[in-house]
């Protein structure tokens, strides 16, 4: 039984027609043509599907499309202007963050969640806001200091701007 | 044009009939028209990883998706009433909870990740399904024939038993409630009605909830006594993030004057059976002595001999009993001696 949605994936609103068994990262994927989020486990454990929906972090393989009917959704996408990259993904490339790249978009999303949040998060802030997210790489230090070097450059800005 | 590429389903969610009810109400109705036919869907964190792996089937998905959750709040009787709908990220940071119930705050902030915190419900974490390793393993099991609760008949851990499943319940929430002895309450389509969180649980591995085909929590209380207790929560897992409990203690004490005598106690014991336990005898042993630390090493014990720890995840039952028996006696030892803030700061 199919019907009739609306996603707003990254400020653009996107009309699909999918059935109920549909899930939200199939139909960003598939549907919309956004491969920017990654399946990994397509079981709720591993963290590269993460997207924002209303500017919170959650799975999309066990979401369902319908279920999102006409929320705001943030993919990897969204996150830069498709040009400059944005603060954190900045980081993550300074401070080698990727390897294989796999989990970073949902490392991405769940740290820029975490920074509008808390800007200025401690080490261990940052490792539970990534608990959900699995990178087999890395062993995590340096995508947590990623994390944590971003923050310091964005408080950084923030002190400028209100100077 | 989009080319048509089919790479994201790596798992099959079978079809079912989605519906989304405007009311909590209408989705019993809807429950109750289904014949049972039907599930409810609030988070589906946990729904819908099994249906995914096929150890739930149903015909058609009633989703909560349109309705937002109550605040928390005091009621008349001062009672803490909190909707069965609040998400656990909602449970773990709300001021109200953290203040009058912290343990249950802990309890909700150490599910899973934040996304799933952020999608989960405390509902929907109280009657989440029994796991076990063989149940839940999503790729290559599922070409061995169905055990027991996946409508087959067999049962890998337990060979030699018939019709028994001992899959475990592994809520964080369900002990902590159970330790700050909790009511539920249950809409149908007759209406509300109030069951305490002890006679919730079956015990079942089959069937781990005594709840009805067309029934569902619609909020969960604490009574005002219980939030003047105080409360410890402890999860006990392998890596300390993103898992399942090995073991998690939940206890709630009332502990009276400078010699500490405890006036009254409830001790809950999760993720170990096919329902959480409650250590009744062990309360018992513990109310009317003044508390130390001798007391809290001969509780613990008691605890553990009470308490029976099914092998579940590869741990064994020894392995198990000595965490149980550990981690209620640092628990208590926790209580009973609370740390004392620092108040002045050191200098050099």
């Amino acid at each position: 039984m199919k019907q009739a949605i609306e996603l707003i994936i990254n400020g653009e609103t996107h009309d699909l027609f999918v059935a109920s068994n549909v899930t939200l990262v199939e139909a960003i994927r598939d549907n919309v043509g956004l491969l920017g989020t990654k399946v990994g486990c397509d079981m709720g454990t591993c963290g590269a599907c993460t997207v924002l929906l209303e500017g919170k972090p959650i799975l999309s393989c066990i979401t369902l499309a319908v279920e999102c009917n006409g929320k705001e959704i943030t993919t990897i996408e969204g996150v830069s202007d498709g040009v400059t990259l944005s603060n954190l993904q900045e980081a993550f490339v300074r401070k080698g963050g990727v390897q294989c790249g796999f989990c970073t978009p949902g490392m991405i999303l769940s740290g820029t969640a975490l920074l509008k949040k808390n800007s200025k998060p401690k080490v261990d802030e940052v490792a539970k806001a990534l608990e959900g997210n699995l990178c087999r790489c890395t062993g995590y230090n340096r995508i947590i200091d990623a994390v944590l070097d971003a923050s310091v450059s964005t408080s950084h800005l923030q002190d400028q701007g209100e100077k | 044009m989009q080319a048509k590429i089919q790479t994201s389903q790596i798992l099959n969610l079978p079809e079912f009939d989605y519906q989304t009810p405007a009311s909590k109400k209408d989705a019993v109705g809807l429950l109750f028209s289904s014949g049972g036919d039907a599930i409810i869907s609030a988070g589906g964190t946990d729904l819908i990883p099994n249906m995914k792996n096929g150890t739930i089937k149903p015909k058609a998905l009633i989703s909560l998706s349109r309705l937002s959750p109550e605040k928390e709040s005091i009621t008349a009787d001062g009672a803490l009433r909190l909707d069965a709908l609040s998400t656990l990220s909602d449970i773990a940071e709300s001021p109200l909870i953290k203040l009058k119930v912290p343990t249950l705050a802990n309890a909700a902030f150490h599910v899973g990740g934040q996304q799933i915190r952020n999608r989960a419900t405390l509902g929907g974490n109280l009657c989440q399904d029994t796991r076990c390793l063989y149940l839940n393993q999503s790729h290559g099991f599922q070409f061995v024939d169905a055990c027991y609760k996946r409508g087959g008949d067999c049962c890998y851990p337990y060979p030699a038993e018939k019709r028994v499943c001992r899959s475990v319940f592994m809520s964080d929430t369900a002990p902590v409630l159970i330790s700050l002895g909790a009511q539920l309450v249950i809409l149908s389509n007759s209406g509300e009605k109030g069951v305490d969180i002890n006679d919730f649980y079956t015990g079942d591995g089959l069937k781990p909830l005594k709840l009805g085909s067309a029934e569902m929590i619609s909020a969960i209380l604490i009574p005002p006594e219980s939030q003047k207790m105080q409360c410890h929560f402890v999860k006990a897992t392998p890596r300390g993030g993103l898992e399942f409990a090995m073991v998690s203690v939940a206890i709630a004490l009332k502990i009276d004057g400078p010699d500490k005598k405890c006036g009254k106690a409830r001790i809950a014991v999760g993720s170990i059976n096919t329902s959480p336990l409650r250590a009744f005898k062990a309360e018992q042993e513990i109310v009317g002595h003044n508390l130390n630390e001798a007391i809290a090493a001969e509780v613990a014990r008691k605890v553990a001999d009470e308490v029976k720890a099914l092998p579940h995840h590869g741990y064994s039952k020894g392995y198990l009993k000595q965490l149980v028996e550990v981690h209620t006696k640092r628990s208590l030892t926790a209580m009973i001696y609370p740390k004392e803030p620092l108040t002045h700061e050191t200098s050099d």
